[in-house]
């Protein structure tokens, strides 16, 4: 059963989940929502449980309309109408067939979520609904939405009215947090000085696959090393000295060194990290990485 | 053992022979298989290293450490790599770097060619993107660097060089790698539960093939 159409998609709208794990054995990197953390909660509000596919959009406004009864749970809009008529974007948004939804752009960050009840039913492809459209499989076809496509999901009563949790409320850290990577001993002490002391713009030339940094701050290359697995959030320093921080659909082997690893509590501040903002790097213990995770998982 | 952040950690092994330190590596990688251990998320095989991925609630990178120094001997564990015969078909449109790097070292095409097909290569890991394989065993007089700008767009098939590496693109986009030329073989179908061609340990030959063979494989649908 049809439940929504795509009107307006927006700038890059894609179905995404929880990622693929056990791919990247095969070259597959493990995609899945930039944010995790709004993706949660945006699934919460439309009564579904984390692992539910939504909708990944980027900037946006994107518009749909519902062919069915549903409802949505929407994280990081700064506004939702329902037939032109502004409703609450912090709450479950119901809606009746025929009905159109616009989910407004971000109100700080880059990427919105928009989860339906029952969520999204794309076929699963290597254990995944997320897009990888770099290599055109997963979530809807392969490919970024357009107007006019209809998507499924999956069968759901729907879900008493719930809303954001009141974290989410908060701004978004100009400050990512990082544990050394695995190469830190190759830079010398002063290019680690202007990393930190560093503050870097995210370039207009980042994507889902790397997060590309302009500034003072990039520390010199010290040249390349055999290549091995990489993880989203690992800033790799390439020759040309501009970092890159890896996001989830980069390459899952590089030969780059990686002065630093963003911790996974603040992925989602990678995420949300539009062109143009300023970012500076901390680097923390071990045990603050950890107990940030606990604490976010706990939230 | 090297951490990757706080969910991720690296072994690597230094100072053996790469392809000794890769045997060790998808030694661990097949225990990891069977053995499951809580919390583990995911694996991936690098030139001379395992990187493990999990969850640091519920992982446990010290049993790791402990039990990997004894899986990283058990080389019965390896499973022995598939043998691929991939047709080729060198130079022309497909293989438009080929001539250039023949002239550089004082070769005709057709000679770099030969010298290429027939090394016996071994799959190292893979990477890049899905399905692409780095592969060893090139001779090292055909080493080439790879272009100081990447293309923007290799066709799918593409038979390339990468320094000491040769690969295949599976699919089209960009990239930095010297072509010498063009398979209809497919390297990756998402659908299927094994989707790349080319797993890690298995050995690769190229098969020299002529331009109407190529496009009459094309044209038998093996895309």
């Amino acid at each position: 059963m049809k439940t929504f159409r795509v009107v307006r998609p927006g700038l890059f709208t894609t179905v995404q989940d929880q990622g693929r794990t056990r791919a990247s054995r095969w070259g597959v990197p493990v995609s899945g929502c930039a944010d995790p953390l709004s993706a949660s909660a945006a699934n919460a509000v439309a009564g579904n449980g984390a692992a539910a596919a939504l909708l990944e959009a980027t900037l946006g406004p994107i518009e749909i309309e519902a062919l069915v009864e549903t409802a949505l749970g929407i994280a990081g809009a700064a506004s939702v109408s329902v037939n032109g008529e502004p409703a609450n974007a912090r709450e479950t948004v119901y809606a009746r067939r025929g009905d159109r939804v616009v989910v407004g752009a971000p109100s700080e960050g880059f990427r919105v979520y928009v989860a339906f009840a029952g969520g999204i039913d794309v076929p699963l492809v290597l254990g995944s609904r997320s897009t990888l459209a770099s290599a055109g499989f997963g979530g809807f076809r392969g490919r970024k939405l357009s107007a006019g496509d209809e998507l499924e999901t999956f069968e759901a009563s729907l879900p008493e009215r719930r809303a954001l949790p009141s974290s989410m409320d908060g701004p978004i850290p100009d400050e990512v947090r990082v544990l050394p990577g695995p190469q830190r001993d190759r830079f010398s002490e002063s290019s680690l000085r202007r990393f930190f002391d560093g503050t870097f713009r995210v370039s207009s030339r980042s994507d889902r696959r790397g997060l590309r940094l302009e500034g003072e701050g990039a520390p010199p290359s010290p040249g390349e090393i055999a290549p091995e697995g990489v993880v989203f959030g690992a800033v790799q320093v390439p020759p040309g000295g501009e970092p890159i921080v890896l996001m989830p659909d980069g390459p899952v082997t590089g030969g780059y060194p990686k002065i630093a690893v963003v911790i996974r509590a603040d992925l989602p501040v990678l995420g949300q990290s539009r062109p143009g903002r300023m970012l500076r790097f901390r680097d923390v213990a071990r045990e603050e990485a950890i107990e940030a995770w606990k604490t976010r998982c706990g939230a | 053992m090297r951490p990757m952040g706080d969910s991720a950690v690296l072994m690597e092994w230094t100072g053996i022979p790469e392809e000794l330190a890769r045997r060790k590596a998808r030694a661990v990688a097949a225990h990891l298989e069977r053995q499951a251990p809580d919390g583990l998320r995911d694996w991936t095989l690098g030139a001379r290293s395992l990187l493990v991925v999990h969850d640091p609630a519920r992982f446990d990178e010290a049993a790791l450490a402990r039990e990997a120094a004894i899986w990283e001997n058990d080389f019965a564990a390896v499973p022995e790599g598939a043998l691929h015969e991939i047709p080729v078909c060198y130079g022309g449109a497909g293989g438009i770097d080929l001539e250039e790097l023949a002239a550089e070292r004082g070769l005709a095409p057709a000679e770099f060619a030969e010298r290429h097909s027939a090394a016996e290569y071994r799959v190292a890991f893979l990477g890049f993107s899905p399905g692409f394989g780095y592969l060893t065993g090139m001779p090292s007089a055909l080493a080439s660097p790879r272009l100081p700008a990447p293309r923007v767009h290799v066709p799918w098939g593409s038979v390339a060089i990468g320094g000491e590496y040769t690969g295949i693109y599976p699919s089209s986009g960009p990239g930095g790698w010297r072509l010498i030329g063009r398979t209809p073989a497919v390297l990756f179908d998402p659908g299927q539960s094994l989707p790349a061609l080319l797993s890690p340990g298995d050995r690769v030959r190229f098969v020299a093939i002529e331009e109407w063979k190529f496009a009459a494989m094309v044209s038998e649908g093996r895309r």
